[in-house]
């Protein structure tokens, strides 16, 4: 099954072969996951934004027309769930605010034990300063960050041209290089 | 900042979109300026952060519970085109051993390391045997009342 591509698992599934969904689940459930945490800066909301999307996706499986682009249909679904997320939050804060209490802070934090507690303190400051960019930066550079994800199916998935993703995810990165580069200016 | 490199050229020299010319200008420029390293060195910092934070593993807590809610929404109710061999097997009220056979005259296919067929598939093999055992009976009496006939 490793050798099948999106698609025919895509069709094996409609065919009545549930573990071929599976198998789409475990292609894609870390990109999945991962773009969610990135966009939402909180590790709880991604996990369930995970769940929600596969489940999302299952039950639309007989409206996705079959041409390569599985894993674009894919993170759309999971992007309309974190903006959808993102617009919860905003009023959550508003709301929070007017009434003077405190938001609790998001779970950001990195699990990988083997990583230095240098390393996750960087990879925690990195997802602080993701969640001040414009949500537009964010999200560009959300998918920017996985290797295999073409300029081309991000356009896919964000809707929009390949030179307006190009533009955005080129000034995405300077902005996160000028927030990384004042954080060592601040460092004692 | 007097620097002459803007971001966009930065930009570039990471990766590896500059001509030649431009590319050793930067370089020139670069050995001379600690600020534009520090200015590279944050540019590559955040594409280095930024892929590792898209690699962060996925909890086997989550994976079990995310598994298990998937299989609920895609298997409950579900009559299933593709069977295994021993569904198939007792799909067709057989010893599963006894499949062996039957399999090398269907269009058996492997996935998720065990080998399956379609319903439909298995369905058209008992439709055309039952055919066969047919004709095969209409042929055998034919050719008794035509031996007897001619007896």
């Amino acid at each position: 099954m490793r050798g099948l591509d999106d698609d025919s698992l895509v069709d094996l599934f409609r065919g009545g072969a549930a573990d071929a969904f599976e198998a789409l689940f475990a292609r894609y459930h870390r990109m999945v996951f991962n773009y969610a945490f990135l966009m939402t800066g909180d590790r709880q909301a991604a996990e369930d934004i995970l769940q929600d999307t596969f489940i999302a996706a299952a039950r639309s499986v007989p409206r996705y027309e079959p041409a390569g682009r599985f894993r674009a249909w894919l993170m759309a679904i999971c992007r309309n769930r974190c903006l959808a997320l993102l617009e919860r939050f905003r009023t959550r804060r508003r709301l929070m605010d007017e009434s003077g209490f405190e938001l609790l802070t998001p779970s950001i934090s990195s699990v990988r034990a083997h990583e230095s507690l240098a390393r996750r303190e960087e990879l925690d400051r990195l997802r602080v300063h993701l969640q001040e960019l414009p949500e537009a930066s964010r999200d560009a550079l959300s998918l920017y960050a996985f290797d295999d994800l073409s300029y081309a199916e991000i356009a896919q998935v964000l809707g929009c041209p390949i030179n307006t993703v190009k533009t955005l995810i080129r000034r995405a990165r300077i902005a996160l290089a000028h927030q990384l580069a004042a954080d060592h200016e601040d460092l004692p | 900042m007097n620097c002459p490199l803007t971001d966009d050229s930065l930009l570039n020299y990471v990766d590896g979109d500059l001509p030649p010319a431009q590319t050793t200008a930067v370089q020139e420029h670069l050995a001379g300026c600690p600020t534009c390293r520090r200015r590279l060195g944050a540019l590559e910092q955040a594409d280095a952060l930024l892929r590792e934070a898209a690699r962060e593993d996925v909890s086997a807590g989550l994976l079990h519970s995310a598994r298990r809610a998937l299989s609920d929404e895609t298997g409950v109710g579900h009559v299933s085109e593709i069977l295994t061999l021993e569904e198939a097997a007792s799909f067709l009220r057989i010893e599963p051993g006894d499949m062996d056979e039957i399999a090398a005259e269907l269009p058996v296919f492997e996935l998720a390391g065990r080998y399956r067929v379609r319903r439909s598939k298995l369905l058209e093999w008992v439709a055309q045997r039952e055919r066969a055992q047919t004709q095969a009976r209409l042929s055998g009496e034919l050719s008794r009342q035509i031996a007897s006939g001619g007896a």
